[in-house]
């Protein structure tokens, strides 16, 4: 069980003084998945750091099944993988299989260890034809696949990806997002994600927490917030940006709402069946998914209106 | 064990680099030759012996590799922020000093065969008789090299050490560079010298290595009265003193980046 209790971590010194998390207290048990969810600078990357015993804060404790990682520096390097936010945490001039020999080894694991665990997850993770090619040669969604493995390698108790979909393209994303949510589904690992990607929590359905200006402010899992707004059914289109731009001045603005726009393709959402009604002729529509509930009005709600129920 | 899995990892990965970018290497090579072959012919003296020639080429090959000592865990560190591979290294169950021992272990390999095709290169070129190359206690002689190294690797580890904190430190390493190169005696005698600099020059392994290679190879001392020598002695401790120095500048500045949360910038 990971437990963080009353950490506080500050930057700089007198006037520069930069107050990076305020008394965070989370605790979070054996297989749970966690999300984290904030604008930039909100502190989740500083939470992460603190966790895998890069950043030591400046006060406050975190233990894992109760040993200390400030006090033990071994503790996180045993029982925690992390794929760091922009870091590349590997090496691009080595092939996937050259990279899990090479932190296999670091990690102390045995020969035969190393093999039959680069064996699994280059099948896991689809890369077994790619295994001898060098990682520069892949796509961005590709690279990042071969960092999970990297930091699944030592079989670490605890995951912690930070924004693992960022600047990934659509396909790219839902790859790493398909495998997050089979890692989650097969594995008994704790795993803590930070991400803006509202869509990547949608996906995993799991508990959220929410950070701002370095304080918790929600913590909860996305089932119950889901009734914080009282919604009406949401559709998520996703449309070519040409018939996009083709109509726009035809749609009416306050009827939908732009969520993503990549590579000629927006993704927008509207609660009025009435304007896709309206609309689905003239618009190049690609798929349309009916949504339970809007999480973006949720993470606005919370975040930019004003905590709810907020935590001191 | 464990150390040999260190040591495994880093040539697994140096080999990689090597497959990647071998046509650097092949020049680097080259590189190195030319610039012994024009330090040589600026400063080898006209009434020089074939042991004053060697003592120059073993001088500029443990300034060269001393050198490389000094600002390899730097550009070590620099290149793996750099590459966003720093902090990865760090949450691996190996302590990061341990990573950085064995790769500078898998670069002194590396190192050692590259020397060999320069030394050999060089041995042509500056025409060092091969019964004078045969004649040499070539065991010793790589000891007490090796040893001077270690030293020197010792100040490397302070330098990267400052690297975390300051993240480029090229211009100290420049600076004991050429310190070393024309202050301690290898291609400038230390008596043309002020005084200042062969005070310094005492601080540092290269001055007691070259002095403790001149006693085995010039002064042509038996075994027993190398080991017994103050040269050799004040090597040990020297290199003593810069190792145990280094890695705890080293422990300090990690600490203190860990404190500022500044491991990976760069």
């Amino acid at each position: 069980m990971l437990k963080i209790s009353n950490i506080s971590k500050e930057f700089g010194k007198n006037n520069k003084k930069v107050q990076a998390l305020n008394h965070i207290n989370l605790q979070v048990d054996k297989g749970e998945i966690v999300c984290i969810l904030g604008h930039n600078g909100a502190g989740k990357t500083t939470l992460i750091k603190c966790i895998s015993g890069l950043i030591i804060p400046t006060s406050g404790e975190i233990t894992i099944d109760s040993e200390s990682v400030i006090k033990n520096s071994n503790i996180p390097k045993n029982k925690v993988g992390a794929v760091l936010e922009g870091s590349r945490n590997i090496y691009y001039y080595l092939t996937p299989r050259e990279n899990l020999k090479y932190f296999g080894l670091l990690n102390n694991l045995s020969k035969r260890e190393i093999e039959e665990r680069t064996e699994y997850y280059l099948n896991l993770f689809d890369l077994k034809n790619r295994e001898n090619d060098m990682v520069k040669q892949f796509s961005r969604g590709m690279q990042q696949k071969v960092a999970i493995m990297v930091a699944l390698m030592k079989e670490p108790d605890i995951l912690l990806l930070d924004e693992p979909t960022l600047g990934l393209d659509i396909i790219s994303s839902s790859i790493v997002k398909n495998i997050i949510k089979e890692l989650s589904e097969k594995s008994n690992k704790t795993i803590m994600i930070t991400t803006h990607d509202v869509r990547l929590i949608e996906n995993l359905d799991s508990r959220v927490v929410f950070m701002k200006e370095g304080r918790l402010v929600k913590d909860d899992y996305l089932s119950n917030l889901k009734n914080i707004i009282g919604q009406e059914d949401t559709y998520e289109l996703v449309i070519t940006e040409q018939s996009f731009k083709r109509q726009m001045n035809e749609l009416i603005e306050t009827d939908y709402q732009v969520i993503d726009n990549r590579e000629n393709l927006i993704i927008i959402n509207t609660t009025s069946k009435k304007w896709i009604a309206q609309n689905i002729d003239s618009l190049d529509i690609i798929n349309i998914n009916k949504k339970e509930y809007d999480f973006e009005a949720i993470y606005r709600r919370i975040l930019e209106e004003g905590a709810i129920n907020e935590k001191p | 064990m464990r150390n040999l899995k260190l040591l495994g990892a880093e040539i697994v990965k140096i080999m990689g680099d090597l497959k990647a970018y071998w046509f650097n290497y092949l020049f680097g090579n080259l590189n190195v030759f030319f610039l012994f072959l024009g330090i040589f012919y600026a400063f080898q003296k006209s009434n020089g012996t074939a042991i004053d020639t060697f003592n120059l080429l073993i001088g500029l090959m443990i300034w060269y590799y001393g050198v490389h000592a000094i600002d390899l865990i730097a550009i070590i560190i620099e290149e793996e922020a750099e590459e966003g591979t720093l902090e990865q290294i760090f949450v691996t169950r190996s302590s990061f000093i341990k990573v950085l021992f064995n790769r500078i272990m898998s670069q002194i390999i590396f190192d050692t065969i590259k020397g060999v095709f320069v030394f050999v290169l060089c041995v042509i070129t500056f025409k060092i008789p091969f019964s004078f190359i045969k004649s040499i206690n070539w065991l010793w002689t790589l000891i007490i090299f090796f040893l001077t190294l270690s030293g020197l690797y010792g100040i490397g580890y302070a330098v990267a050490g400052l690297s975390i904190i300051y993240k480029k430190t090229t211009a100290v390493a420049g600076t004991c560079s050429n310190l070393l190169l024309f202050f301690t005696g290898i291609i400038i005698d230390l008596d043309k010298l002020p005084k200042a600099f062969i005070y310094l020059s005492k601080v540092l392994p290269l001055h007691w290595g070259m002095n403790t290679l001149n006693d085995l190879i010039r002064n042509d001392f038996q075994l027993f009265k190398i080991v017994r020598s103050s040269n050799f002695i004040y090597l040990i401790i020297s290199c003593l003193f810069w190792i145990l120095f280094g890695v705890f500048i080293f422990k300090i500045c990690e600490e203190k980046a860990r404190i500022k949360g500044t491991l990976n910038q760069y």
